[in-house]
């Protein structure tokens, strides 16, 4: 226990804290904060606010009434918008008196062309609203043919959800989307602080050369499993921290805890799975992936670390790594998960191969430290 | 002098300097090889047509790539009445209308050939178009470009100014025939894909490879304790001179060995060899809303030369500026974050200070910022890196900044306390 505390105390020592923080500050300014600040990004704004209400007015599911219930308010809004054009002096003069007539113009005709896209910046983007009616409209009416899928247990899965009808729930894509792009980079900052923090672990060890006296000892032996532990527990906290701190921002700057009760596989997300997860269970599950994947790297970097023999080859390994896991991996491990266009058991099959290496290695690091030669 | 290989020797064969090699060279392959995959053929194509007719797009080449076109119709023409009792007049619209399953009735040699033909007749299509397009483009279509897409309104009349020689630039283009050269096109992002891709992912991974070597380099004896020995000599002492000596000299080997090897698959898969002389400010190459518009008149090679020759010195600014810092902060790991983060904190710099401010443009005046567009280059190019000297300025100052701190390193190292 002691050692264990001193090994905890020594991952956070301040200069690697004072490292870890402008680092962080960075990679949100640069890669994170975008997804908050453009959330509803541009036009997506009276998407989400007609998204909202329908949520709020029909529940997370609509049935049939809901959905004749929103045709309904279309069509009135839709009427709403002809008087504006039959009223509109620059559309009276093209002679044109339909919301119909104006949006079917062919870009040929310039003059209409222009008015449609002058009217979308009046009205308080009355305009704008319609349009995003029109496109859930659009998609009330989707059925399993219209999915391209390469499988036919694929196939089997959509036609499964229009059976069931989970696809009624209410879950627009750019809010999937947008959780999406948060939670892999939020998995890359996670990644990065690990190494930051402890890659220099058991390489401090070695850099001064305490090796040969610490392996005569019984516990020296042990020091291996025991920095591994602190390393795991840190690495938790660490996770628990970030994660904490994503969730609070995710809350309060793109609040879209309305949805979480959606099921993921609605017909506004585009996209199916293979469970029939509720977004906000989804969440919880990437975040209990984000754990998963911290841990496994943490049991790398350790094992890097204490190879290690220079500063060269701590960071000539870790940097590529990690540079080839953010390249190749953050998409498989953390946009694909339970995704139709992977085979079924793809998600838990990636990371149950994950851990079984990660202990399987720790394992036998273990066992090995024991009876190693130091000389 | 024997110093200077000693150290260059521990740098380059170290195993894990041959790893990060032959890792960045396999990124690169990998791209090329996905490239090549989705249109290596049509690359060749137009390669041919160049060779064939010459890369200058004027009556000459249009005569001769029309007798070219007419006879491959005829030869497609012998093979449709035959087969299919019907005869084809343009190419490309018969490309274009055809079905799946129309498609499946054409012998092979017969589809290619017509294939050759469409390609052929939206060549000639679009070189009938070029002078139209470029008499609509003027400096302001480029001012108006960039204050709307970054949000400049309050700050119109300063871009505007800064733009201020690009007409007669555009004139110049346009009297010289440069738009009228022959390229690939727009639509296989040639351009793109060589330096927006290939050489961005080379320059981060040689400036990663330059910043660990560098400081292991010159923090080697303090790592290794070392130091008490090695430095209470007036000879160690100078031995950070022959440190700095062996990472430029490994810095520019590198390069020359990344690059090279890269350049060399790249122009095995795309064949260059009959657009060499074509202007980089062709039609041809109009990748994305705004052409491609070089301060400059520069071929496809000269470019590729200006490209390689400045990453030859941005890796040398690396190089000092990882120098300056390892012999400041002696632990390795220290030195590589602190660059990290000064890297991360000079890129969204263009992103924090204010535009109202009088830096706000100069703050594209950095090595990294640099690394990011190598595809704009020389070129007419967006508001924090608008002047035609943008490059110059940048690599001089940066590198006589870099110099200047290395020297002071040095003596400030040789009356050290350590």
């Amino acid at each position: 226990m002691r050692v264990f505390l001193h090994e905890l105390r020594k991952i956070f020592n301040w200069r690697v804290v004072a490292l870890l923080l402008p680092i962080g500050f960075l990679f949100y300014m640069m890669f994170i904060e975008f997804h908050f600040t453009h959330f509803p990004n541009g036009s997506q704004v009276y998407d989400y606010a007609i998204q909202q209400e329908m949520v709020e007015r029909y529940g997370n599911e609509m049935n049939a009434a809901d959905r004749a219930d929103f045709k309904e308010r279309h069509a009135e809004r839709l009427a709403e918008a002809d008087a504006y054009i039959a009223n509109h002096p620059d559309a009276q003069a093209l002679g044109v008196s339909t919301y119909e007539e104006v949006w079917s113009a062919e870009p040929e005709n310039e003059g209409v062309w222009d008015l449609s896209s002058q009217l979308l910046d009046e009205a308080d983007g009355l305009f704008w609203y319609v349009q995003a009616e029109r496109s859930i409209i659009g998609q009330f009416d989707l059925h399993p043919g219209l999915y391209e899928t390469t499988t036919t247990a694929q196939q089997a899965r959509i036609e499964e959800v229009f059976v069931e009808g989970t696809h009624h729930s209410i879950l627009p894509f750019h809010v999937r989307y947008n959780y999406d792009r948060l939670i892999s980079n939020m998995a890359m900052l996670v990644v990065i602080s690990l190494v930051v923090v402890l890659g220099p672990l058991y390489f401090r060890d070695t850099t001064s050369n305490v090796l040969a006296i610490q392996y005569t000892t019984r516990l020296g032996r042990r020091l291996f499993a025991r920095k591994l532990v602190a390393s795991l527990v840190a690495a938790t906290g660490m996770i628990t921290l970030l994660m904490a701190g994503f969730l609070c921002a995710y809350v309060f700057l793109n609040d879209t805890t309305m949805f979480w009760e959606s099921t993921m596989n609605s017909f506004l997300n585009g996209m199916f799975y293979w469970l029939d997860l509720r977004f906000g269970w989804y969440i919880a599950v990437t975040f209990g992936l984000i754990y998963v994947l911290g841990l496994v790297v943490t049991v790398g970097i350790a094992v890097v670390s204490r190879f290690a023999q220079s500063y060269f080859s701590l960071l000539g390994i870790l940097v590529p790594a990690v540079i080839l896991l953010f390249v190749f991996g953050i998409e498989p491990l953390m946009q694909e998960v339970f995704k139709v266009y992977r085979v079924a058991y793809f998600t838990p099959l990636l990371y149950s191969v994950l851990v079984v290496i990660a202990c399987a290695v720790a394992i036998f690091r273990i066992k090995r430290e024991q009876t190693l030669d130091i000389v | 002098m024997r110093l200077v290989g000693y150290e260059i020797r521990k740098l380059l064969t170290s195993p894990l300097t041959s790893i990060l090699v032959i890792l960045t060279i396999a990124l690169n392959v990998f791209v090329i090889v996905a490239e090549a995959d989705r249109h290596g053929e049509a690359i060749a194509f137009v390669n041919n047509v160049g060779t064939e007719h010459g890369h200058p797009l004027d009556d000459a080449f249009v005569a001769s790539f029309r007798d070219a076109y007419a006879q491959q119709i005829q030869e497609l023409n012998v093979y449709t009445r035959a087969r299919f009792d019907a005869s084809v007049d343009s190419a490309l619209d018969y490309w274009s209308e055809m079905t799946f399953d129309e498609q499946q009735a054409w012998k092979e040699s017969a589809f290619d050939m017509l294939h050759k033909a469409a390609q052929m007749e939206s060549i000639l299509l679009q070189v009938d178009d070029i002078d139209a397009i470029y008499q609509e483009l003027d400096q302001d279509v480029f001012v108006e470009s960039y204050i709307s897409q970054f949000g400049l309104d309050e700050q119109a009349e300063r871009v505007r100014s800064m733009y201020a020689g690009l007409d007669q630039r555009l004139h110049t283009v346009v009297a010289d025939g440069e738009h009228k050269t022959l390229f690939f096109g727009g639509e296989y992002g040639m351009h793109s894909t060589l330096y927006r891709t290939l050489l961005r992912n080379t320059l981060i991974a040689l400036s990663i490879m330059m910043t660990l070597l560098t400081t292991f380099s010159v923090n080697y004896e303090f790592e290794r304790r070392t130091e008490q020995h090695t430095y209470a000599t007036k000879r160690g002492r100078l031995l950070l001179r022959d440190k700095w000596a062996a990472v430029m000299i490994s810095s520019t080997t590198l390069s020359a060995l990344v690059l090279g090897v890269t350049l060399m698959a790249f122009f095995s898969a795309f064949p260059y060899s009959g657009v060499w002389e074509a202007a980089v400010s062709s039609y041809f190459n109009w990748e994305y809303d705004l052409p491609y518009i070089s301060w400059w008149p520069l071929s496809v090679g000269e470019f590729l030369i200006l490209a390689i020759a400045v990453t030859f010195v941005l890796q040398l600014i690396v190089a000092h500026l990882a120098f300056v810092l390892s012999v400041f902060i002696r632990n390795s790991y220290v030195v590589f974050f602190v660059m990290l983060i000064a890297a991360g904190a000079l890129l969204i710099l263009p992103g924090v200070v204010p535009v109202e401010s009088v830096f706000t443009f100069f703050t594209g005046y950095t090595p990294f910022s640099m690394m990011m567009d190598p595809h704009y280059w020389f070129m007419v190019s967006h508001p924090w890196a608008a002047s035609a000297y943008y490059e110059v300025i940048t690599l001089t100052a940066w590198l006589l900044l870099g110099i200047g701190l290395a020297i002071l390193a040095m003596r400030r190292f040789r009356k050290q306390a350590i």
